[in-house]
């Protein structure tokens, strides 16, 4: 990138100390995150999306808190991992509403270490400003946690792969205007070959999306079908048939963000709200678990804190071992919204909102929401297949 | 405490336990009370670990419980026997606070290997942190009974927490004295001794008297709970280890056991264990050694919870990859179980210590509220 203003149009705040950087970043919080899309005993794992995703990340970016791992010079925060650590920790404190904002977590740091120019240019700024909404194509139907399996297909015809096939768990296609997809693009003895890293535009024509809707009632998901869809062979990102590399290099820091005890925090406070309400202070039993659950999220912020340090110290990709991240935050978040559904007693058979005391809470959707996060990035069977082979070093 | 003075002392513990612990030494004797080695209690003192928590005011090497924690992780791992927490590291949190004669003479004489001290505070089971005794200090003889004492040698002094008209004091007694009767029962590397006072004399005044009686002790305690975390982590590792080793080599149906994922799922499940485990009691020793009132800090009961709980886990998930083996006494498989029994459930077992976790961590204790109403 050459675009001197872009680059330099907001201060280097991976100059300051880390408390300078949290206090900062605490006080525009404060006064830019709108108050009525925070996470709460409702939503404790508000995410936004469509319109409301854009109008904050906008906010962000205008105020030069947008994209904290990407380098300066591609108009990112620059942030060194610590300090990216700190700004999750942040918007978790200030109960600021998630985003699957993928153009800015796996787009934009797969172009900047394999893009060319051309594309960097293109899509970079458009990321950052909204204007382009991306979403991943990895899994196919028969291409889940074995994602190596993937059949939907590019041919080089001229100056354009026409594309043939389906994706699916295509998380918010549906607010989309561009999905990155791994395609079939050559047929080798190892079945990790051949796949290639492919920009699409979902205005394309020949392209249908379907959402499914999930166990908590949202259109959260969808199925894209791709018919004879001409994508310019300039969309294509590294090299033909080294798609998998590209991908794979990402997935280490997913397990490090999926593996945030963030929501874990949030469906806490909430049994600690359901405690109250339903007066099970003097229940032994619900207090013994309920501090169980708390010493579990009390140790694990100490394992992810060390696991992060050690990430950010040694300076290298994360290893297997954030297997263990994503594999205990995820099954904690579970035992913590079962929690809740027991101690909410009859409560925790209404599907919908419903009205505790003064408290508006909705315990089937967080009970629901806490269910994929086993299942997505990567299965806990697979994350423990990774643990006992990367890590452990068991012969298979 | 500097991170390299801690891997000079990991590895030379490490060097010392694997030439001189042998697993052997410990079959043949489930259900007898064990007393320390005495060849391997003068050993370690040579190495200097009996003062390492001791201020070299009192002969020691002025360091704290974070490298005594260091030590026990390995102790752990290497299935190390003698009571070093109660004999050594429990006492020193005592003596390093009196400036009686007798506290200077015991202190060397700990530090040396020549004198065999252990603290006796507890008096009913799970009541690890009751600051009140019903053992009576007269102003020149001791009554009462103590329970659940680690580390009592025969020729042993142990130091007793007991009440008096100004508080609590603390006073060293000889083992041997008048009046003292004990009947030890067997833990896995130890025993439990039940001892009887009447009107038993002490060496010496009280070494503590008061307020900085009480600190003493819950500062002992609060050492002790890091210290055994450390060890359970370790148990627990090593447990972890001999069990990856194992599943590694054994073969049934013509594949080895680790190919079954139902045999490295919970392989994966023991690793997780063993770093939290981990993860948790390092942040706890850390802590604790610059701490003023340890026994406050919610982390210390967290680690002593986790590390109890992860090391039993682990210790019978092992046992059950074993196979038959496993359940066989000479299969040192078993001894990371057992030693995990006795440190899981000395000095707060985890429910009891997940408990006192929550009133810690800065949450109201609703329930002591409501029986108090």
């Amino acid at each position: 990138m050459t675009d001197s203003n872009w680059s330099s149009r907001h201060d280097d705040r991976n100059q300051l100390s880390d408390e300078e950087f949290r206090q900062q970043l605490r006080l525009f919080l404060q006064a830019n995150f709108p108050r009525e899309w925070r996470q709460d005993f409702h939503r404790p794992f508000r995410r936004l999306r469509g319109p409301e995703q854009k109008q904050w990340l906008r906010i962000l970016n205008d105020n030069g808190w947008r994209a904290p791992a990407w380098p300066r010079h591609f108009g990112g925060m620059g942030l060194s991992f610590r300090k990216q650590l700190i700004y999750h920790e942040e918007l978790e404190h200030a109960g600021v509403a998630r985003v699957i904002d993928l153009g800015d977590s796996q787009l934009g740091p797969t172009l900047i270490l394999l893009g060319n120019e051309q594309q960097q240019q293109l899509y970079l700024p458009k990321i950052l400003n909204c204007e382009h909404i991306w979403c991943q194509g990895y899994s196919e139907p028969n291409a889940g946690s074995d994602l190596a399996s993937l059949r939907c297909s590019a041919v080089l015809q001229g100056d354009d792969f026409v594309v043939n096939g389906q994706k699916i768990w295509t998380t918010h296609a549906n607010d989309a205007t561009h999905i990155f997809t791994l395609v079939r693009t050559g047929k080798f003895e190892k079945k990790q070959q051949g796949i290639s890293f492919l920009l699409i535009d979902l205005n394309t024509p020949g392209i249908t999306i379907r959402p499914i809707n999930n166990l908590a009632g949202e259109d959260e998901f969808c199925e894209v079908f791709f018919d004879d869809v001409p994508v310019p062979k300039t969309n294509l990102v590294g090299e033909i048939d080294q798609g998998w590399r590209v991908a794979k290099s990402l997935l280490g820091y997913e397990r490090v963000w999926i593996g945030s005890p963030a929501l874990v925090s949030k469906a806490l406070e909430l049994s600690r709200q359901l405690i109250e309400l339903r007066e099970l202070d003097v229940d032994c039993g619900a207090r013994d678990r309920y501090a169980e659950l708390c010493a579990d999220l009390h140790d694990y912020k100490l394992l992810y804190t060390r696991i992060c340090n050690q990430i950010s110290d040694s300076g290298r990709e994360p290893g297997p071992e954030v297997s263990m991240l994503k594999l205990y935050a995820s099954e904690l978040l579970q035992r913590v919204t079962e929690f809740n559904v027991q101690a909410a007693a009859e409560w925790g058979g209404v599907v919908g909102d419903t009205v505790i005391g003064d408290t508006l809470t909705d315990l089937h959707w967080q009970y629901m929401m806490a269910r994929p996060v086993t299942i997505f990035a990567g299965a806990n069977e697979v994350q423990r297949d990774i643990l006992a082979k990367a890590v452990l070093r068991l012969p298979t | 405490m500097s991170d390299e003075i801690f891997s000079m002392l990991r590895d030379s513990a490490e060097d010392f336990l694997s030439a001189q612990v042998h697993n052997d030494s410990q079959t043949g004797r489930i259900g007898t009370p064990v007393l320390r080695d005495r060849k391997l209690w003068a050993a370690i003192a040579e190495l200097g670990w009996l003062g390492v928590a001791l201020p070299e005011s009192h002969s020691g090497m002025g360091m704290s419980v974070d490298a005594a924690a260091v030590l026990c992780e390995v102790f752990g791992r290497k299935l190390f026997a003698e009571p070093y927490i109660a004999g050594a590291l429990m006492p020193s949190a005592v003596l390093a606070e009196s400036t009686e004669p007798v506290a200077f003479e015991l202190a060397e004489g700990l530090v040396c290997g020549n004198r065999y001290l252990t603290l006796a505070w507890q008096e009913q089971a799970g009541e690890a942190d009751s600051a009140t005794y019903a053992t009576r200090w007269d102003g020149a003889t001791i009554t009462g009974r103590k329970r659940f004492v680690s580390a009592l040698e025969d020729d042993g002094i142990v130091l007793v927490a007991a009440e008096s008209n100004e508080g609590t004091v603390i006073v060293a007694l000889a083992v041997e004295a008048a009046g003292v009767r004990y009947q030890r029962l067997a833990t896995a590397q130890g025993h439990y001794a039940d001892i009887q006072l009447d009107g038993a004399v002490p060496m010496a005044p009280p070494l503590l008297v008061g307020a900085v009686a009480d600190a003493a002790i819950m500062r002992a305690v609060a050492w002790a709970r890091v210290a055994a975390s450390a060890q359970l982590s370790g148990i627990a590792r090593g447990c972890l280890l001999a069990t990856t080793d194992y599943v590694s080599q054994r073969t049934q149906f013509n594949r080895t056991l680790s190919a079954f994922q139902s045999v490295s799922h919970r392989c994966a499940d023991m690793l997780v264990g063993v770093e939290l485990s981990d993860a948790v009691w390092r942040f706890a020793a850390a802590e604790v050694s610059v701490a003023k009132q340890p026994e406050s800090l919610a982390c210390v009961y967290a680690a002593k919870a986790r590390s109890g709980d992860v090391a039993l886990t682990t210790g019978r998930t092992a046992v059950q990859l074993h196979g038959a083996m496993g359940f066989t006494e000479e299969c040192a498989i078993g001894l990371y179980l057992r030693a995990a029994m006795q440190y899981s459930s000395w000095l707060g077992a985890p429910a009891a210590m997940r408990r006192l976790f929550l009133a810690r961590s800065g949450q109201r204790d609703l329930l002591m509220e409501a029986c108090n109403d």
